[in-house]
């Protein structure tokens, strides 16, 4: 985008006291509505190719020996892709953990 | 306490490019995405760096550049070369490392810069969610052009967006509304909120361990960690980081051990269920710290980018001592 980050996060940064010199000269261009030195407009676009073939296994993580043998709703990703996600078992903690306002 | 010898960080620069975020490849062991932008992410591009780690240092293998800052990087669960990034212009991008040309696909909905994507890593579903500076957070499937769902209910940009890995199709937000949120794919609206700090969250993660349990850190310098049974207080709180921590992730070996860095330009280890928490504090780093992975082949291997035009890959010695 042409126009500067939004406000409320450069805010965080640059209340956080940035180290460098440059950071704060470029902060300050910015605010100032100035351009930026060195700036090249690019126009890359998306190819829409087709992603290369994976050739590889998937690994599995490491917490994953560990889960299937403690954890029965673990235990249920099996390790054959599902043909739908099992968002069925729903959440337990939902109901009593709304944390009040 | 004995000593331990953690390795010598190998260092590749990467001139006029500001790392924001790292993570190895789930699929080979050596290498690295590192998704970077111009000027700070102020203003300019940026670019998606990949790293290979050789026997003398580590090796950029090949660099995609973007219009816009690259604030995230996510690596595909079930294809070695793919990956998707989160972009300043509020654009998603699919890239193929085999392919010397990319992106492969644009994702234009998004009307904020894009600061966080994830992979889903349950392996029933192919699935990327996005969060954004425009407050929502937005449900993707790579092979289809447009969002599955749209998530509405935070107040302030989002900066994290992390899927659970062991619940199928939860994930949890961070926010500068200072809450964390989770919720269920399948339902519009948020099932849990968590008003966690009295400041601006910008990462969040999940336990590997510990389904239940999640941690955020905060503008206010401090990790705090959630056990979603109640989470009316944290079930821990770490402190000792002086500025923002920026990043925050949990272990993919230890249950209780996790890393963050910060805009005090440390990474720091820790682990919850030890008196004194902190095992050790990483200083190699001469600007904001942004970027921070730990490897899923090797339990002590740490990779980590910055803003001083650095990525870095290290064994910490607090991970090469046996827990």
């Amino acid at each position: 985008m042409e126009r500067p980050r939004s406000p409320g996060p450069a805010a965080t940064l640059a209340d956080a006291a940035p180290a460098s010199a440059t950071l704060a000269q470029l902060l300050q261009l910015v605010q100032q509505g100035r351009e930026l030195p060195g700036l090249e407009k690019r126009h890359i676009a998306a190819t829409h190719g087709e992603p290369t073939a994976s050739r590889l296994p998937r690994r599995p993580k490491p917490w994953e020996g560990a889960a299937l043998a403690e954890s029965p709703r673990a235990a249920a990703l099996d390790p054959r892709p599902q043909a739908s996600p099992t968002l069925g078992k729903g959440m337990a903690p939902a109901e009593a953990a709304t944390a009040p306002s | 306490m004995s000593t331990a010898r953690g390795g010598a960080a190998r260092t590749l620069r990467v001139p006029g490019r500001h790392g924001y975020a790292a993570e190895f490849s789930p699929y080979l062991p050596g290498r690295l995405a590192c998704a970077a932008s111009q000027h700070y992410g102020i203003a300019g591009g940026g670019t998606l760096l990949i790293v290979d780690q050789i026997e003398s240092g580590l090796r950029l293998f090949r660099s995609f550049d973007w219009n816009d800052g690259l604030f995230d990087v996510t690596w595909s669960e079930n294809n070695e070369h793919v990956l998707v990034t989160g972009s300043g212009d509020g654009s998603l991008q699919l890239w193929d490392t085999a392919k010397a040309a990319g992106p492969l696909q644009v994702y234009k909905e998004h009307t904020q810069e894009v600061y966080s994507v994830d992979w889903s890593q349950t392996r029933g579903e192919q699935l990327v969610v996005s969060g954004s500076w425009d407050q929502t957070v937005k449900l993707w499937d790579p092979t289809v052009g447009k969002s599955l769902c749209t998530f509405r209910g935070h107040e302030s940009v989002i900066y994290s967006t992390i899927w659970s890995p062991h619940i199928p199709g939860c994930f949890a937000s961070a926010s500068g509304d200072q809450t964390l949120r989770i919720w269920d794919a399948k339902a519009t609206g948020v099932r849990i909120v968590i008003p966690a700090h009295q400041a601006e969250i910008l990462s969040c993660d999940w336990c590997k361990y510990n389904e239940n349990l999640l941690v955020t850190g905060a503008v206010d310098c401090s990790l705090r960690g959630w056990d979603l049974r109640n989470v009316r207080q944290p079930v821990f709180e770490l402190l000792g980081h002086t500025y923002a921590i920026r990043r925050v992730k949990f272990s993919p070996f230890h249950a209780s051990v996790l890393a963050s860095c910060s805009y005090d330009f440390t990474v720091r280890f820790w682990n919850f269920s030890k008196p004194d928490p902190l095992l050790e504090t990483v200083e190699h780093h001469t600007e904001f710290t942004c970027g921070l992975d730990l490897s899923l082949q090797s339990p002590t291997q740490v990779a980590d980018c910055s803003w001083d035009e650095t990525i870095k890959i290290y064994d910490p010695a607090c991970l090469t001592v046996p827990a």
